[in-house]
């Protein structure tokens, strides 16, 4: 397996604040992994240096063997979703286009090849027939794969997700999930962040628990413990088996707190 | 047709129908990004701090555009300094902003001078547009043209998402100093024509009314450029029949055609969750 991702003593400072420390990990070409821990662990600044938007102060950080700065538009980036995108007066054609504005020529329009990879990144995800919709008139799983159809555009070898399953409905989350798993088949690096513990212990094959270092790393069964849990997010959660996957419940709601 | 011809009998009509379609069209294709963005607050920022710079460079003996890119060139950096006490942008504006347009009335006011007429600087004086006003405007145009012409995809993307815009790799920094600096050149451009008061409303006016019917960006930044144009000829021809201001009559036009399509146009038409 080729690595794609690779981190060796890596660490990040903001002035007198320590985002991250002595992180180690390398991630294999194809694999889907799913960072969590809890808000100031450091996930988003991780997600920076993969970005390469800002360089590490310790350690080096090499994406297929260089700096993720070097490469940077083989790396596909989908936000969280935000209503103000939603009401930006953009057709989706428009908006996946603009994932391929830093390359295109200084005119004000696409070329007819540019044009043709964002109808068949949206015809990819199933909403090619949505094309001259506006961006205001779909709903929120089909903005969603219009948010990845813009970051498949420039057809990247890796893909970021920042927190996926934030402020989307189940049945979203299942059409989210199908196509992050599709993606992932047709050998796309794949990398989010979460907040959303049990979803990644059902979906996702190789957890990475983060608060300022790596706190643990590998599949579900092994990371998802009290105590990894008590180190990266500071609070006591009991883990339950369930159908052979792990459950993580809260501490509160098993001493007979809200439910 | 000779409601229309008339006026070109003064030679000064034929200057200022030109001026105003300039500026129309410049500040129709800024408008867009301008309402999308929300920073209407910023262009009315930036006109009311222009009249600090050019109450004293007029007092003083020095042209008015040279204090119009003082002012906004000092109001840039009072608005830093301003925000890195911790003070909240909107309010930073609206402080340095207020500072600024107090200073240029009271050195105005001051002044024993009678020429220097205050009612032109706020509300504009179009029939003041000599030649070289003319020269400075068209090559405003023709910066802000090139500008949003080369620019416009890394623009709209640094627009619609600034961080997406960043990580897919275009310079948001960059595009974020030239579109706050062409912001700039047509506020100061249009001072002639629209005066202090009223710039800011010819920068939301008109792309705020197409907004209401298009959900394209390109179309809707057409459309706002049409209707800067169109509602700036028929101000001036207002103005010049009912003899009022420049300015205002441009204005009061633009808000006619807002207040028209916002009333009148049918809900099938309507681009209903615009960013407006």
């Amino acid at each position: 397996m080729t690595t794609a991702i690779e981190l060796s003593g890596v660490g990040v400072r903001f002035g007198p604040t320590r985002p991250l420390r002595s992180i180690d990990l390398t991630i294999d070409a194809g694999e889907l992994v799913g960072i969590v821990g809890p808000s100031g662990a450091g996930k988003t600044t991780l997600l920076r240096l993969l970005l390469g938007e800002i360089a590490a102060s310790e350690g080096t950080v090499e994406f297929t063997g260089v700096t993720p700065r070097r490469r940077r538009r083989a790396v596909g980036y989908v936000p969280q979703l935000e209503a103000s995108e939603r009401t930006f007066p953009l057709t989706v054609q428009g908006a996946v286009e603009l994932g391929a504005a830093a390359t295109s020529a200084p005119v004000p329009w696409f070329s007819r090849a540019e044009r043709a990879a964002a109808r068949h990144a949206l015809d990819r995800l199933g909403i090619g027939d949505l094309h001259a919709r506006g961006l205001h008139e779909l709903s929120g799983g089909q903005f969603q794969r219009v948010l990845f159809a813009r970051a498949l555009v420039s057809e990247p070898q890796l893909l970021l997700l920042d927190e996926p399953t934030s402020g989307i409905d189940l049945r979203t989350r299942g059409e989210m999930l199908g196509l992050v798993d599709e993606l992932r088949r047709d050998g796309l690096t794949i990398v989010m962040t979460t907040h959303d513990l049990n979803w990644v212990a059902s979906h996702l094959p190789r957890i990475v628990c983060l608060n300022q270092t790596v706190r643990a790393d590998g599949a579900p069964i092994d990371v998802l413990r009290p105590d990894v849990l008590a180190a990266t997010f500071g609070a006591q959660m009991e883990v339950v088996m369930h159908q052979g996957r792990p459950v993580v419940v809260d501490g509160d709601a098993l001493v007979g707190g809200a439910p | 047709m000779s409601l229309l011809l008339d006026p070109f009998e003064y030679a000064f009509f034929g200057r200022a129908l030109l001026a105003a379609v300039l500026v129309g069209a410049v500040t129709g294709a800024l408008g867009p990004f301008v309402v999308v963005r929300r920073m209407a607050y910023i262009g009315q920022g930036l006109s009311q701090s222009v009249l600090g710079g050019v109450g004293v460079a007029l007092v003083y003996g020095a042209g008015l555009y040279s204090g119009a890119v003082a002012a906004t060139a000092v109001a840039t950096v009072a608005i830093y300094l301003t925000r890195r006490r911790g003070v909240p942008v909107d309010t930073a504006i609206g402080i340095v902003a207020s500072t600024m347009f107090a200073l240029g009335v009271a050195v105005i006011s001051a002044n024993r001078d009678r020429s220097l007429n205050i009612t032109n600087l706020l509300f504009g004086n179009i029939l003041g547009v000599d030649r070289n006003d003319l020269i400075l405007v068209g090559i405003v145009v023709a910066i802000v043209a090139a500008m949003l012409f080369t620019l416009y995809k890394p623009l709209l993307a640094a627009t619609h998402n600034p961080v997406v815009a960043a990580a897919h790799g275009v310079r948001v920094g960059m595009i974020e100093v030239m579109f706050n600096a062409l912001l700039a050149l047509a506020v100061i451009t249009a001072l002639q024509v629209l005066g202090v008061l009223l710039v800011a409303a010819t920068l939301l006016l008109p792309a705020a009314t197409a907004s209401l019917a298009f959900g394209s960006f390109g179309r809707l930044m057409l459309v706002s450029i049409g209707l800067g144009v169109t509602t700036a000829v028929v101000g001036l021809y207002v103005s010049y029949y009912h003899d009022i201001a420049s300015g205002p009559a441009i204005v009061l036009t633009g808000a006619a055609a807002f207040a028209a399509l916002a009333l009148g146009l049918p809900n099938r038409f309507r681009h209903s969750r615009a960013a407006v």
